[in-house]
Formats: structure tokens, C-alpha cells, sequence
């Protein structure tokens, strides 16, 4: 299966390097994203997981480094045409437009995004809004909805994009025990029914170790491991990151 | 696009707007029939041009742009030379006045439009005292005396008529941009520019676009205001006070709506024209207690306090009809 992954790379890093004046947040990262595969990044806190969000993504121009996504390069590109090619993000902290309602967010999100789509359910901001459970909301101004609807909003904002990649930046965070159980099972979902390739972060291992497929490990922005959730446990560098065990 | 903007109340009341918007127009272009005297009504009207070609960068995006006036001086300047030392027709020196501001708003763009919040205040301010400096300064415009515009292109009916058509542009201008593509990018730059961007909005090129905009309607109202006022000199020409005009009338208002510009100029002009005449300066003071008060009070303008009273007019006729 690996071998085959390897074949079709979405998302290649290499060498990337991100430094705010003196601090280096990414150093020399290489990573391989592919088609089809649930990638967790995982990492302490100040680890360069959202950092690295921001550069693929096109907030961040990074100091070093190429990054190709479905064979255009697009280090450096600015974020609206990194969206166009077909990668969406979420925030951390729920950016919504804050004076529109629900479904206007998401009609913005498919008016401006990705134009092509095999997909119809994504075309249509209904469907989007029905798929991650806001259709009873859909005309609450999104300024008050609760944390929880607000991360839903996130996602169905950047499904309406009609992405190839999605980046889950700290999705469960925040979320009670029920709602991260749902958030799980979606991104899965979006993996296995709508065939998007996806990048999730997470500094709390247990939400998403069961459900990714391979996991890569950040720390002081060094790439420290990468392999199958069951590795990345047993690894002493990553534990030794995690709980502060001394390397034998 | 029309269903993603319109809200629940909208197709009521912009029905009305359009309904009110028609017959202001009918009366505004009997006026010379009624009035003798048009030079009140061609100044509202020039405040109504400047604030609204105002609100539709400022109000739309959300940036202050508090080197406005630049674009009204800019035109008045490519006019009035145009007029005086190349004997053009005004139909040809107005358009090309609003060239002028359009081209010159372009090229404030490339600096200042990548900044965010206040550093966009801050650079717009600077530029409207640098190009106060370089016109003060140069000799081929008439430096800081100024000139005038030969007594020969005094046409008070025309003029006005000019000023009539150059404010309805405006404001049509406004209304289409509001109801575009255009208008939906801008407001969800507005509301949260990082997010537009992450969602394809290319919020660098929807911003330079209306400034142009904003440029090329300011430059024509400052074009047809000088063919009326006549004297030009870089003082007048390049006064903050039209900036901070514009903005006190947009806001009382309502910032980024379609009527705001167009009442708080109506309603201000007025108090400003009394005031700067019996206690100059003083109205200055006056501004800024207008615009603090709005802020504090009512930070949506006439339009928008007005337009939160309807659902309690609904709720109340509801009641007594149930009664």
C-alpha cells in the first residue's frame, strides 16, 4: 500500500524553512503528503505545526525550501491562489465573517474558490451546510454561534472551496468528548466518501492517533519521526519529546 | 448573485430606496425650473459625490482612506489646467479629471494597499501632505498662489447639471459595486481578510480596483467643482478638512450603506456651511464631537439605527393587529 501511496504524492515539502528573525520555526522540513492518505502532525505546543499550515497555505512566505502540491509549485504563492489550485484550511481559532450568516459564509467560500468540481454536493453551499450539520442554522449570523458550530463553519467554509487537500489545524481542540467523537468520524468521512487527502494537527495525540494513517512529529520545528500511528508510539525520540524521558 | 446579498428586509427596502432615489432625481433635475440660486444644491451635491465615492473604498473594505481628498484635488487640478491653459471643453476636462485621480489612485495603490488597519490611515495621510507639498511648490501649476479659471466658462446651469450627473454615477457606481462579485469580496475582506484570502479572494486586486473607483469618482467631483468655484490653489485644493467632511457625513449616515452617505451629507453640509461661515474653525470642533458621538451612539449611522427599528415597527403593528 505504501509503495502505491508513494506513486501518487499530492503534497511534497522539501528542505523547508521558515525563520521569524532570529527564531526558526521550520527547519529543513521534508514531508510527502499522499493521494487519498490521513497525515496527523503532531507536536508540543510551538512545535512549527501551525507555522508549517501558514506556509503551505500561502500566509507565510517561508525562507527556504519547495514546496509542489499536485505538481505546481506553489512556495510562495499567495493564499487565495493556493486555494484556487485546491488546498483548504481551517483555523485554529474559528475565523469566521463574523456578520454573515451561516450559508452566506459558505456561498463566499464556493463563489471564490476552486472552480472545477467532479463533486456536485460540494458545489451546491446547501449540501455543505447540511453535511457538517449547521442546515438548522444556516441563517444565524455566524458572530454567535457557539465554539463547536463555529469549528463546523470552518470546515464547511473550506469544503466549499472544492479542495484535493484539507488542513485540519487543531480541530479538536476545544471540542467536549461528543463532538471530537464527531469531528473524528468526519474527517474520516471526507477521506473515505469524498476521497480528500488531509493533513490534521493535533497537540493531543489520543484524539487522532486511532483514525490517521501515518503520523509525522514536529518539535522545535524539526521533523523528529514519521511512520504509522503504532511506530510513533513506540518511538523513544517522540516519547522522549513528549514526557521528557531521557534518550538510552 | 442576487440571493446571496439580499437579506430578509432587503427587497422591501430597496425598493423603496430606488422609489426615493427616483424622485430626489426628478426634483434635483427640475431644480434650475424652481430655484434661482443653485450653488446650495451644487454643493450638497459635491459633498454628496466626495462622501459616497468615499464610502464606496472606506465603507466597502473597511479602510479609512484619510488622504480622500487628494483624488478631489487631483481632478480639480487636471481640470482646471485643462480648462485655463488648454481651453478644453469641460465635457472633455472632467472625465479626464477623473483619469487623472483614477491613475494617480493606482498609484497610491501599489504602497499602501498590502497594509492592514491603521498603517493604511497612516500612509494615505502622509501622501495627501506630500502631494500638498509638491503642488505648493511647482511653479507649472501656479505653485502656491494658484490660478483661475477665465470668466468664460461660467455656465451656473451647466455646472450644475454636471455635478447632478457626476453624483448619480456615484452612487450608481456605489449600488452596482455593492451588488457584484466585487461587492461580496469586499465584504468578506472587510469582515475577516485572512480568511477571504484562504478561500480564493484575491483581496490585493479587489482593493486596488476600488480605490481606482473610489479615485476616478472623486477626481470627476473635484473636476466639476473648481469649474464653479474657479480659484485653485493647493490649500484648498488639498484640504484634510474635505477628508474629515467626508468622513463625519458617511458615518452619521452609516458607513458602507447605499443611503448613509447621501443623508449625512445632506443633513451636515448645512451645519457646516452655517457654522464655517459665522464661527470659523468652530465647526471643526463640531465635526468631531459628530463623529465621536456616532461612534458611541449610534456606530451604524442613521441607516443602520433606522433599519434596526424595523423588526420592533413590524413587531408592534403585528400586536395591534392582533388586538
Amino acid at each position: 500500500m505504501r509503495e502505491n501511496l508513494e506513486k501518487n504524492a499530492l503534497l511534497e515539502i522539501e528542505g523547508l524553512t521558515k525563520r521569524f528573525s532570529g527564531l526558526v520555526a521550520l527547519s529543513d522540513v521534508n514531508l510527502q503528503v499522499f493521494k487519498g492518505e490521513m497525515l496527523g502532525l503532531i507536536g508540543p505546543n510551538g512545535s512549527g505545526k501551525t507555522t508549517l499550515f501558514n506556509v503551505i497555505s500561502g500566509s507565510l512566505h517561508p525562507n527556504g525550501g519547495r514546496i509542489t502540491f499536485n505538481g505546481h509549485n506553489i512556495t510562495g504563492l499567495p493564499s487565495y491562489k493556493v486555494c484556487k489550485l485546491g488546498v483548504a484550511r481551517t483555523f485554529q481559532i474559528p475565523q469566521p465573517f463574523p456578520d454573515m450568516p451561516v450559508i452566506e459564509n459558505i456561498r463566499v467560500a464556493r463563489l471564490f474558490g476552486r472552480s472545477k468540481n467532479a463533486r456536485s454536493d460540494l458545489d451546491d453551499p446547501e449540501n455543505v451546510c447540511k453535511l457538517v450539520g449547521l442546515d438548522a442554522k444556516r441563517d444565524v449570523v455566524a458572530r454567535s454561534l457557539t465554539v463547536s458550530d463555529k469549528k463546523r463553519l470552518e470546515v464547511g467554509r473550506a469544503l466549499a472551496t472544492s479542495p484535493t487537500l484539507l488542513l485540519f489545524d487543531e480541530f479538536a481542540a476545544g471540542l467536549t468528548a461528543q463532538e471530537s467523537k464527531w469531528a473524528t468520524e468526519f474527517v474520516k468521512t471526507l477521506r473515505d466518501s469524498y476521497g480528500i487527502t488531509i493533513i490534521w494537527t493535533e497537540h493531543v495525540m489520543r484524539v487522532i492517533m486511532s483514525t490517521v494513517d501515518r503520523v509525522a512529529v514536529l518539535d522545535h520545528g524539526v521533523k523528529i519521526a514519521e511512520g504509522t500511528p503504532q511506530e510513533i508510539v513506540k518511538s523513544e525520540h517522540v516519547l522522549a519529546v513528549y514526557f521528557g524521558r531521557n534518550k538510552s | 448573485m442576487a440571493p446571496l446579498m439580499a437579506p430578509k428586509l432587503g427587497r422591501v427596502s430597496t425598493q423603496v430606496e430606488l422609489a426615493v432615489c427616483i424622485i430626489a432625481f426628478a426634483a434635483l433635475l427640475a431644480a434650475p425650473l424652481y430655484l434661482n440660486n443653485l450653488s446650495t444644491l451644487f454643493f450638497i451635491l459635491m459633498w454628496v459625490g466626495l462622501a459616497t465615492s468615499f464610502n464606496l473604498f472606506a465603507g466597502l473594505t473597511g479602510y479609512v482612506n484619510f488622504g480622500h481628498v487628494v483624488f478631489y484635488g487631483v481632478g480639480a487640478y487636471t481640470a482646471a489646467l485643462a480648462m485655463a491653459y488648454q481651453h478644453m471643453s469641460p465635457f472633455i476636462a472632467v472625465p479626464l479629471a477623473g483619469l487623472a485621480s483614477a491613475t494617480l489612485a493606482l498609484g497610491v495603490s501599489v504602497p499602501t494597499v498590502r497594509l492592514r488597519g491603521a498603517y493604511f490611515a497612516i500612509a494615505t495621510l502622509s501622501i495627501n501632505q506630500a502631494l500638498f507639498l509638491i503642488f505648493d511648490n511647482w511653479e507649472a501649476v501656479g505653485s502656491a498662489p494658484g490660478f483661475t479659471l477665465p470668466i468664460s466658462y461660467y455656465q451656473p446651469v451647466t455646472e450644475y447639471y454636471v455635478m447632478l450627473t457626476v453624483a448619480a454615477a456615484t452612487i450608481a457606481a456605489f449600488y452596482a459595486v455593492s451588488h457584484s462579485k466585487l461587492g461580496v469580496a469586499l465584504k468578506a475582506i472587510k469582515q475577516q481578510e485572512d480568511t477571504a484570502l484562504s478561500v480564493g479572494v484575491n483581496s490585493t486586486l479587489y482593493k486596488v480596483i476600488t480605490l481606482v473607483l473610489s479615485g476616478f469618482f472623486a477626481g470627476m467631483v473635484g473636476g466639476t467643482a473648481i469649474w464653479q468655484i474657479t480659484i485653485i490653489d493647493p490649500p484648498s485644493a488639498f484640504d484634510i478638512t474635505f477628508t474629515v467632511n467626508s468622513i463625519a457625513m458617511t458615518m452619521l449616515g452609516g458607513v458602507g450603506t447605499f443611503a448613509g452617505p447621501i443623508l449625512g451629507s445632506v443633513i451636515l453640509y448645512e451645519v457646516i456651511d452655517f457654522l464655517s461661515i459665522n464661527y470659523p474653525l468652530f465647526h471643526l470642533i463640531v465635526l468631531g464631537a459628530v463623529i465621536v458621538v456616532v461612534v458611541l451612539g449610534i456606530p451604524d449611522g442613521i441607516v443602520g439605527f433606522l433599519k434596526r427599528q424595523i423588526p420592533h415597527v413590524r413587531s408592534a403593528m403585528q400586536k395591534s393587529k392582533t388586538k
